[in-house]
């Protein structure tokens, strides 16, 4: 299943506060990392504190678009 | 909805490249496997468990021709990719000594015991290349750091980020003799790995010295100095404070030189790099990885077998040393092996 729905920093800490950050490990959360010509699709894996770093880095960056799978 | 399983992952065609921010157990596999799959690998610090692993990361990048990455961020600050750029050109001498400094707290996690495995965790798939344990909250999430079969101490944590900067500023690779000694001084929790540890890694051929030290309470800072390095040179010192900033002091009456603070965009520059599929690009290319989180590696071992131990950097092997030799690796658990030949 896959969703293409932008997921904001907010909303992402607010999931992964939730039900998700307490054991799962690891976890997936892939992104789209937009160019001007291609993509580059990233997933993260493990979202505790450094994945959660990680997303935070892809999504400061321009064109970045963090989806969930 | 979170998938679980990396494996599924690294099937799905659609997916370029992964960033693996799961305990340190995992981290070697997981970019290995990566790698495999011609995925792209941002992999978090230290990039391995352990030194046969790390070298294994190395050639699974280097066969598969991808683009790893290691987040130690700093090797993207402007500020450290100057300060190194003096060391190099002399500005403090001949450089013989750095010192690396992690000093963070570290509290009492107590003792929580055993008990059965949460719902919604599959235990067998975290644990992964790791000895498999009964379940503690002591380990999920975060305290993992502090048992040997998924962590590495501070030195292997927090600690990376100094131990790379350390062999970066002194232009130096894996050192011939290390000695070790720290403890559990402080806290009676569960707790494994030591709270503090003084090692120093000793370079006879290039005359060098690394002195090292993970303290986790109440310290002195040392030039402002908690989470960083100083490098010792003929004609002066160097300061490097945490991520972003360097100083410098010359002469005999320590007269202030060049300094500068300015971070960097860590992630970019891998994305950059992924993009141009050029790994010439990375700032903190996959043999650093592997390197800066050895060297941790390597205080460990001297600190676990409590001897001094001699090592030959070119076989990446302790000399004369089984025990030391077996604590470079660990028993294989099926299916998360890495394998010899990746």
């Amino acid at each position: 299943m896959k969703e293409k729905s932008t997921l904001s920093r907010r909303v992402f800490v607010k999931k992964s506060a939730g039900a998700a950050a307490l054991l799962a490990m690891p976890e997936i959360i892939p992104s789209n990392v937009f160019g001007a010509n291609d993509k580059v699709r990233v997933a993260v894996l493990g979202v505790n504190g450094r994945g959660t770093t990680h997303i935070e880095g892809y999504m400061n960056l321009p064109d970045v678009e963090v989806a969930c799978l | 909805m979170q998938q679980q399983d990396l494996r599924k992952v690294y099937e799905d065609k659609s997916i370029d490249a992964v960033s693996i921010a799961t305990p340190n157990h995992w981290h070697a596999l997981a970019t290995i496997w990566a790698c495999q799959a011609g995925k792209d690998v941002y992999v978090e610090k230290p990039g391995s468990h352990n030194v046969f692993e790390g070298r294994k990361m190395v050639e699974a990048a280097s066969k598969y021709d991808r683009i790893v990455q290691h987040g130690v961020q700093l090797r993207s600050s402007v500020a450290v990719q100057e300060a190194v750029k003096h060391l190099r050109d002399g500005l403090i001498g001949n450089v013989y000594m750095a010192r690396g400094l992690c000093y963070r707290w570290r509290d009492d996690i107590g003792d929580k015991g055993t008990e059965p495995v949460p719902e919604g965790l599959d235990y067998d798939l975290w644990t992964g290349p790791a000895a498999k344990q009964p379940f503690s909250r002591n380990i999920v999430h975060y305290n993992w750091h502090w048992t040997w079969n998924y962590g590495n101490g501070d030195v292997g944590n927090q600690g990376v980020h100094v131990t790379d900067v350390c062999m970066w500023g002194l232009n130096v690779g894996l050192p011939e003799q290390i000695t070790a000694a720290g403890g559990k001084f402080l806290f009676n929790d569960a707790k494994i790995t030591p709270e503090v540890l003084s090692s120093t890694y000793y370079y006879p051929k290039e005359k060098k010295i690394i002195e090292f030290d993970v303290r986790p309470w109440i310290t002195n800072d040392e030039k402002g100095v908690t989470v960083g390095n100083i490098f010792y040179g003929s004609e002066g010192y160097m300061v490097i404070n945490g991520y972003d900033t360097y100083q410098t002091f010359l002469g005999r009456d320590y007269k202030p030189g060049p300094s500068r603070k300015e971070g960097g965009d860590h992630f970019l520059n891998f994305i950059q790099a992924v993009r141009a599929h050029d790994k010439s690009l990375l700032n903190a290319p996959v043999e650093t990885a592997h390197l800066s989180s050895a060297l941790a590696h390597l205080g460990n071992i001297a600190y676990r077998t409590g001897r001094t131990l001699k090592f030959d950097p070119a076989t990446e092997k302790f000399i004369g040393d089984d025990e030391a030799n077996a604590l470079l690796t660990r028993p294989p658990r099926p299916p998360y092996v890495v394998p010899e030949k990746v």
